[in-house]
């Protein structure tokens, strides 16, 4: 039932979407949005923290920034209202450094250095943290009855929730306090005199005096991007944060899915469900089913020969019907998500199938119907 | 044809995440090393699933051997700065002192382009020092390749000065020589997937000096019962009401066939967004039944007819 994926998003104000890379975080983030503006009357937020900024697209709306829009879902009647948001990683870290900065001097410093536009705009690391400050702005804001957040693709799927206290680190790192010395000190530290001796040859000392110049200004961003990230980490282990998993039913997901549960416990994440995507219905799979796909292999081609007796020009086809027929079940069988459901039974979460989709999912009524095929297959409470 | 794309230097595997960039990297190299290249596969990610496939554990800096003509290494930053400082560096004193690596790896973290340029760096040397034939790159997932193709000219405008701005001279003009270096998409035939392969290709071609050459569809369903004579398959339709479990066979065929006409679809949108004279080989989806050296095997020979 529906119903029950809706209670479980509402039970919280705030739900992250994880999962590991291609299981389809991103549709399934704004069909779970689009569902609960049309069933409840309730304000709803999809961010997504994906710099491919593929939602847009899904939701039918032109582009998402860092300022959520009002995205209208006529065709679906809903009784309460959908805002989408992306995250600018550009534009986020111009806010950052407008608002941390000390004063006027430093801000400009920093947004006129070639390294920190290199650093906003491209460079690995930089998109989580800029994520972080954008989130940690949007799902405090009480505008919202629920933020649904659809987390970047990452080898690790908690990397990003990571990245706050990788924020606190570097700033706190020692080494940072040695790069940032005055110019002179530098050279005549013995920690750090050997690394400048080497830099200086293969990087050039100009590149090198622009670095920790910009560090010696980043420095000073620091009391409040880690103010901020701190608040963050906090907002993730709240009670009214949830985590809802996404698992892709073949592969080696079964050992994925466990480990991203005990991913999200040692955090302290609140685990709320388990979405098992692109599952193929469990009615296809029966024991006569099986025995029907080898009567194909092994009795069909013979019995089919003798019907259609009177062209013998169909022997091929019906040799090739009969045996795609059977590898094509049993394909299916292997792929069937029963060993990846049987496993998250009884790991004390909700349990859901999401349905595979026979139809494109590139529209909201698309995304709706999506969630209303989608099934409950065990809860939190047991059975 | 298949000569030509194997006849190049460098071959980066881009994609998102989850696509099988690892399972077509292990294949496409697998394949080139049957046909007698010497060949070496770089796992830059460290998730050590290429390694895997081909039956090595956890892959090392140090490439190893896995099969005929088929090496594997795993790259590494600070493995790769410490051969960079022996190399060009020569002042083995100071690149032996224990902190270097720490701080430098520290640096990296944040300064624009350090890490990046160690891992193109090193592929580019490889590449001039010709031990291998051909060397195919397993980048980490989408957007973080972008800025690894791009490194070379970014840092070049960043720092105008030392060792390293010589460098990405030679280095550009072995990326954006298309006849040695290229990029190969990898999407699967799902919406979204296809929308940000789409993206990324556009970012390949805009931000990056190297040349798209082509893409890869993979997991891509392909349709029973297509193209066979009504005849039999309306006969097969009407043993359903006598054999029991035929019917949940045939709507099993029947689903199937739908999600296939859906890749179809987005496939069709795909080629039609890149062009027609682009380049796209489709590989079908396996369903994890395959064990992964078999599974590398079967995509090598699909791969081998699909290649344009």
């Amino acid at each position: 039932m529906v119903t029950n994926l809706l209670d479980t998003l509402l039970s919280r104000e705030r739900i992250f979407i994880v999962g590991s890379g291609g299981v389809g975080k991103t549709t399934l983030s704004a069909a779970l949005a689009v569902a609960a503006a049309v069933e409840r009357p309730i304000s709803v937020l999809v961010v997504t923290v994906d710099p491919a900024k593929r939602l847009a697209g899904t939701l039918g709306v032109a582009a998402l920034a860092n300022s959520p829009r009002r995205v209208e879902l006529p065709e679906l009647s809903p009784k309460g209202e959908l805002w989408a948001a992306s995250v600018d990683m550009k534009s986020a870290w111009d806010d950052l450094v407008h608002q941390f900065s000390p004063d006027l001097a430093t801000s400009e410093r920093i947004l006129a250095s070639p390294i920190y536009h290199n650093l906003s705009a491209k460079f690995i690391g930089s998109y989580d943290y800029a994520a972080v400050q954008v989130l940690a702005a949007l799902t405090a804001d009480d505008r919202y009855d629920l933020v649904i957040v659809d987390t970047p693709p990452s080898r690790n799927a908690l990397d990003f929730l990571d990245a706050p206290a990788r924020l606190r680190e570097f700033f706190s790192s020692p080494l940072l306090a040695l790069l940032t010395l005055p110019r002179r000190t530098r050279l005549f530290s013995a920690a750090t005199r050997p690394f400048y001796l080497v830099a200086d040859m293969v990087l050039g000392s100009a590149f090198l005096t622009d670095v920790t110049d910009f560090f010696a200004d980043f420095a000073k961003l620091a009391p409040g991007l880690v103010e901020q990230s701190r608040s963050f980490s906090e907002l993730l282990t709240a009670p009214a944060t949830g985590f809802i998993a996404i698992a892709a039913p073949y592969g080696p997901s079964v050992d994925e899915a466990h480990h991203l549960l005990e991913a999200l416990r040692t955090r302290k994440l609140n685990a709320l469900a388990f979405l098992v995507n692109r599952s193929l219905p469990g009615w296809l799979f029966t024991p006569e089913a099986a025995k029907a796909r080898i009567w194909l292999e092994d009795e069909a081609p013979a019995l089919l020969d003798a019907r259609l007796a009177q062209n013998p020009k169909l022997a091929a086809a019906i040799h090739r019907a009969t045996s795609e027929l059977a590898f094509t079940y049993q394909q299916f069988a292997n792929a069937h998500a029963r060993e990846l459901l049987d496993a998250l039974r009884d790991v004390g979460i909700d349990l859901f199938e999401v349905p595979i989709a026979e139809f494109e999912l590139d529209s909201p009524t698309a995304l709706s119907a999506l969630v209303a095929s989608t099934t409950m297959v065990a809860s939190r409470a047991g059975g | 044809m298949i000569e030509e794309l194997l006849g190049r230097r460098l071959i980066f595997v881009t994609g998102k995440g989850g696509v099988g960039k690892s399972t077509i990297s292990a294949a496409l190299g697998s394949l080139a090393a049957r046909r007698g290249l010497k060949v070496l596969i770089v796992e830059v990610d460290g998730k050590g699933d290429v390694g895997s496939m081909l039956g090595v554990a956890k892959p090392s800096f140090k490439p190893q051997l896995v099969a005929e003509n088929l090496w594997v290494m795993e790259m590494d930053t600070e493995a790769a700065l410490a051969e960079y400082l022996r190399i060009y560096v020569k002042v083995p004193f100071i690149s032996k002192f224990p902190g270097l690596g720490k701080i430098f790896d520290f640096v990296s973290t944040a300064a624009p382009g350090v890490r990046e340029i160690l891992v193109v760096g090193k592929l580019c040397y490889e590449v001039r020092q010709n031990t291998y034939d051909l060397i195919v790159v397993d980048p980490p997932a989408s957007g973080h390749v972008i800025s690894q193709l791009g490194v070379a000219g970014d840092v070049g405008e960043l720092i105008q000065l030392g060792l390293v701005k010589n460098q990405t001279e030679w280095m550009l003009e072995i990326l954006a020589d298309p006849e040695r270096s290229v990029a190969l998409l990898v999407a699967t035939p799902e919406e979204t997937p296809i929308e940000e392969a789409l993206d990324l290709a556009g970012r390949i071609r805009t931000e990056t000096p190297v040349h798209l050459e082509g893409a890869v569809v993979n997991r891509r369903f392909v349709g029973p019962l297509t193209g066979v004579e009504t005849d039999v398959v309306d006969e097969i339709r009407n043993l359903a009401g006598s054999v029991a479990g035929l019917a949940e066979v045939l709507a099993a065929s029947d689903l199937y066939a739908r999600i296939c006409d859906r890749h179809d679809r987005n496939l069709a949108f795909f080629v039609d967004q890149l062009g027609s004279s682009f380049k796209v080989a489709t590989v079908g989806e396996y369903f994890g039944a395959l064990e992964t050296p078999k599974l590398v095997d079967e995509v090598a020979e699909v791969l081998e007819v699909e290649l344009w």
